[in-house]
């Protein structure tokens, strides 16, 4: 069993983890492939307990990174994903950008979207199982992007649910206005740099990932909203019965949370002001820190729990009807 | 089994094996590995970080074997944690077993049924 952790020992240091925790691993390990052996396990059966030495490095990578609060705003892995997945699209249009900033307009009804910045020089569309590319605008006039179903015009309307568009932003190109709109569809957008960033979507669910905006703006009825990464000056985000899970954002002004039925999670958030409301979801914040927080319920809980002490958060106000309100 | 959902049943697992009485780190994995499919790659990872979480405090015993070994006890922290994980698991599994069991009708109808709905679908 030499071979485990000589084998943990080089993944541990690939994953740059500290010499302490390194040392205090292996240790530990020795110690319990020690006490296998004098229980009297053999190579194979001892192999099996053990696992891959890869796999328990990865997990312990990640509890000490979930520990580091920083924004990790990460644009450039998003190229190699583009690379796999345009093949699979048939390229609709590509527009080559001026100068300036740019905005883009989405209005979808039950297509998915993926957006996302890369390495490139023009605005690729990109679309996969669309029926009637007729029944789309997609045009970039006066710098702005459009992507949008036309009015129906159709009584009844069945669009195929698997229909997919890929849309390519450069990443040196910067954003005046990101504006989303949709029905059901789903929706993964990446890396936009912009001022405005608003989305506004009823069913589908939504992965946000490494945004900056001065203003974002996230409302939704039902659908789920996952957002991690994101930088800016003003948050806000509502939802009537999706849930929301927020991670990993600094924000330098006030944030707003409202959820009628929908359940938020927070986790690993910096900003000045927070307000909370919520009529019967429950809020969940970890690592959560508001310079002030105002938070109101009526049968929803809500729990922040955060490790580090010395950093205070001012309750201004407190109000809940029938829900627990715990801050530790 | 989803990686997220597996560690958190895992964790309470633990808490549990924990609260009974201290024990030495491979003694867990081989509680928890006789009764789950899981190893140490999943196991070890999360005594530490509860530990550092503190829910656990260690201390060393030497035994009759060799080297001493490290023992994980359970905080004060750590049994207030293992309540709450333990509640919400009761109430989960609870709401898991109504809807399977749809309110007590037993199993045997339930899998007669869906039989009778296969064989029903092919005929038609």
């Amino acid at each position: 069993m030499k071979k485990f952790l000589k084998e943990l020992e080089m993944e541990l240091k690939m994953l740059k983890m500290n010499n302490k925790d390194i040392d205090e691993i292996l240790e530990d390990h020795k110690e319990m492939i020690d006490a296998a052996i004098d229980e009297g396990l053999n190579e194979t059966e001892i192999e099996e307990k053990f696992g891959n030495p890869k796999n328990v490095a990865k997990e312990l990578s990640k509890d000490t990174k979930e520990s580091k609060k920083s924004v990790v705003i990460n644009v450039e892995n998003s190229d190699s994903c583009v690379k796999d997945n345009t093949s699979k699209y048939d390229l609709v249009e590509a527009f080559p950008v001026v100068s300036g900033k740019i905005t883009v307009e989405i209005g979808l009804v039950s297509e998915n979207l993926s957006i996302t910045t890369y390495e490139g020089e023009s605005i690729q569309v990109f679309q996969r199982g669309v029926k009637e590319i007729k029944e789309y605008d997609i045009l970039f006039e006066n710098n702005v992007l459009l992507l949008k179903k036309k009015a129906k015009i159709k009584l009844f309307n069945f669009s195929s649910n698997d229909a997919k568009f890929l849309v390519l932003v450069p990443s040196n190109v910067e954003l005046d206005g990101f504006n989303y709109k949709s029905v059901s569809g789903d929706a993964n957008i990446n890396g936009i740099l912009t001022t405005k960033f608003n989305i506004k979507n009823t069913s589908g669910d939504i992965e946000i990932t490494n945004i900056v905006a001065k203003d974002i703006k996230v409302s939704a009825v039902s659908g789920e909203i996952v957002m991690t990464g994101f930088k800016g000056e003003s948050f806000e985000i509502s939802t009537i019965s999706g849930d929301i899970e927020a991670e990993k954002g600094v924000i330098s002004g006030s944030m707003y949370f409202h959820s009628v039925s929908g359940d938020i999670d927070v986790e690993e958030i910096e900003c000045e002001e927070a307000t909370l409301k919520t009529i019967s979801g429950d809020l969940e914040g970890k690592e959560f820190y508001p310079k002030k927080i105002t938070l109101k319920s009526i049968s929803g809980d809500i729990i922040i729990r955060n490790s580090d002490e010395s950093r205070e958060i001012d309750v201004i106000n407190k109000k809940t009807v029938s829900g627990d309100i715990v801050i530790s | 089994m989803n990686a997220q959902f597996k560690r958190g049943i895992v964790e309470l697992c633990v808490l549990s094996e924990l609260i009974l009485e201290d024990m030495y780190g491979y003694k867990i994995i081989n509680n928890i590995s006789k009764e789950i499919d899981v190893n140490e790659n999943t196991i070890y990872p999360i005594l530490r970080r509860l530990t550092k979480e503190e829910y656990f405090t260690t201390y060393l015993v030497e035994s009759d074997q060799g080297a001493p070994r490290k023992y994980y006890k359970v905080t004060e922290k750590g049994f207030n944690y293992y309540m709450e994980l333990r509640e919400s698991w009761d109430q989960f599994i609870g709401g898991v077993y109504e809807i399977l069991n749809k309110g007590g009708k037993k199993n045997e109808e339930i899998l007669k049924r869906i039989g009778d709905g296969i064989k029903n679908a092919k005929n038609e």
